[in-house]
């Protein structure tokens, strides 16, 4: 065993760099083709993509021409007006344009949604590499505190904090969301790099003596980079879900402020769900749509980072 | 394994320390205390309301009185009193609740199982056709779809545009309690709610009963087993299906802790009166004594649910070993 060990070590110390290089050019390459052939191979994927596209570059460009104290000025004498030529999807109960609202909300949720699965996503895989990484008994207490932090009631604790916290914005709200967000990534980042530091190119490194973070960030994370796209899509469809969600129970975006949210509540009024459709319908549609395009972009995704389950 | 159980059951005491640490005095944060609200708008002395709050022990250090919370809880039981609501004993208030959470629970896990476990057997054993591929989709889109919008849907299409539900509340008032309308009442209020979450909550089991069913297609003792001449039906009830089960019962401790926490976001919606609701509605109203109770409640739940869980999983198949 000893023997072998040697043997392997010897090897990749003889052209370390070479080695690296062609490996991370070969994967770097493989994953981008396999990933754009798994989506054009299931249309499905490629319809959500290019829906997906279409939908965030409307909203993003849109969102531009429009002006933010405009769009949620309140106008009393038009409140609650249905479908005109004037306002393509009528009025809310402050009187504002509906659709402005709604492409500015989509905007203001897309951007929570990414920032949050951005943040918890860089929690997730420093915790999780980190423990993995060193494993033994930096793992065993490392992961023993997520096991115990991941079992709290979360959605329970953000509301409460979002109470407490005397004058909440976007900010504070990112920042909740991401707290609470990242377990189930260190879960998967940590087996994955668990597995990944028992490999001949972490010991290669360590007997060049490469620092140990060094080896952490610029040699095991971009094996990660496949497994880490899955979650983060999957991720972000489910933090579209839950900002809607938290602002619906009316603990979320404060009150006024434009978000997918806000205009789903609107639709709490049993008034508003009958007979007031214009104003929820297009927003609960929008979310629908967006997640769905998403979660099936994301099981392309999936497949492509798992060679066992791939269609081409 | 006992002792394994003893020592999940023995790291629960200083989890549940946190936690009701965490949110007693993130709760103290909140504006207001045990006496905001008794008065309402009656004019009372100052004078008086010092002298109560002396006697309540209002006035003590904060680890004091964290102290005393704990105390009555681990004794008593007793979380307290709820601020609003006429000043009730919270494990009152809970308690009713909890009933309506629990029928709730038990109708959607009803639901789910009916449906899920054929959706499953039918995917695997139907591999690659139109069938399986419209299954796995559903899983896909159900796994998106946040439940307030599907709730949303689901209330504006069957409640208010069809009528064939109830909009609101658990069961209509007017009817005589104990009858054989009342129970109907109550059974037709929650099926609405109870088919939403469970459209949801399919997807897991679904997924991991159809990727066991492959799996176990091609093992031996299926292989033994049609070659025995046993009936393909036969083989999948009797022998694939017990094994596949497995990942499913350790989902069951899950689903034990969920029957008592509730859905916030259903009940909500649905207006329907359980512990998600109240969560919500002591939030609102600044009520912590109630909310505190719940979150530190929903906490032991879930992690007795793992625990449970756990043993099942060992009970089902001894090969397992719980460490």
């Amino acid at each position: 065993m000893d023997n072998l060990d040697n043997k392997v070590d010897a090897t990749a110390i003889g052209d370390p760099m070479d080695k690296k290089m062609l490996k991370a050019e070969k994967r770097k390459i493989a994953f981008t083709t396999v990933l754009w052939k798994e989506i054009k191979a299931d249309k499905l994927a490629l319809v959500s993509l290019i829906l997906l596209v279409g939908i965030v570059l409307t909203v993003f460009i849109w969102s531009m021409f429009l002006d933010a104290a405009e769009v949620t000025r309140m106008n009393l004498p038009m409140v609650n007006r249905p479908p005109s030529q004037e306002h393509v999807l009528g009025t809310d109960d402050g009187g504002r344009d509906v659709l402005n609202f709604m492409v500015m909300g989509a905007r203001n949720s897309l951007n929570i949604a990414f920032f949050v699965t951005i943040i918890a996503a860089s929690i997730g895989v420093l915790v999780g590499i980190t423990a993995g990484f060193y494993g033994g008994r930096v793992d065993n207490v490392m992961m023993r505190i997520v096991d115990t932090v991941s079992m709290l009631p979360f959605l329970m604790i953000i509301i409460l904090f979002i109470v407490i916290i005397p004058r909440y914005g976007i900010v504070h709200f990112i920042l909740l969301m991401s707290l609470f967000g990242w377990f189930g990534i260190s879960r998967q980042v940590r087996a994955r790099a668990l597995q990944q530091g028992r490999l001949d190119y972490v010991s290669a490194a360590k007997t060049l003596g490469t620092p140990n973070p060094v080896i952490i960030f610029r040699e095991v994370l971009p094996n990660l980079v496949s497994i880490l796209s899955v979650l983060m899509t999957l991720n972000l469809a489910n933090n579209v879900g839950l900002e809607v969600g938290l602002t619906f129970l009316g603990f979320g975006m404060p009150h006024g402020t434009p978000s997918l949210g806000n205009l789903i509540a609107l639709a709490r009024v049993p008034v508003v769900m009958e007979h007031r459709w214009w104003q929820w319908i297009p927003a609960s549609l929008l979310v629908l749509v967006i997640a769905l395009c998403i979660n099936f972009v994301g099981q392309a995704v999936n497949r492509a980072a798992d060679a066992r389950q791939r269609l081409v | 394994m006992w002792k394994t159980v003893v020592r999940r059951l023995l790291i629960l005491i200083p989890q549940l320390l946190f936690i009701s640490a965490a949110v007693f005095f993130m709760s103290q944060a909140m504006p207001g205390d045990a006496l905001t609200g008794v008065f309402g708008e009656m004019d009372v002395d100052a004078q008086i309301i010092e002298e109560l709050r002396e006697e309540f022990g209002l006035n003590d250090p904060l680890l004091q009185q964290y102290g005393r919370w704990v105390w009555g809880i681990v004794t008593e039981f007793d979380f307290g009193r709820t601020l609003t609501q006429g000043r009730r004993p919270v494990t009152d208030l809970i308690g009713e609740r909890m009933a309506n959470s629990v029928r709730l629970a038990i109708l959607t896990l009803i639901f789910q199982y009916a449906l899920a476990i054929p959706l499953g057997v039918i995917a695997a054993r139907r591999r690659g056709t139109v069938i399986d591929k419209a299954i796995v989709l559903y899983t896909f889109a159900a796994m998106a779809m946040p439940t307030i919008v599907l709730a949303l849907l689901m209330l504006f299409t069957f409640g208010f545009n069809l009528s064939w539900f109830p909009i609101r509340g658990s069961v209509d008032v007017l009817l005589e309690t104990g009858s054989f309308a009342y129970f109907i009442s109550r059974i037709h209020h929650l099926i609405l709610p109870s088919i939403t979450a469970a459209l949801l909550g399919t997807v897991f089991i679904i997924n991991i009963l159809r990727s066991e069913i492959i799996d176990a297609q091609n093992s031996d003792y299926v292989t033994t087993a049609r070659s025995k001449g046993v009936p393909a039906g036969r083989i999948y009830s009797k022998h694939i299906l017990r094994n596949s089960a497995l990942p499913i019962v350790s989902m069951l401790g899950f689903a034990v802790a969920g029957l008592f926490t509730g859905s916030i976001f259903i009940e909500t919606i649905f207006s329907y009166p359980g512990i998600g609701q109240l969560f919500v509605t002591s939030i609102t109203t600044r009520d912590f004594p109630v909310s505190n109770a719940l979150v530190l409640m929903t906490a032991f739940l879930i992690a007795m649910g793992a625990l449970i869980g756990d043993v099942l999983l060992t009970v089902v198949d001894p090969r397992i070993r719980v460490r």
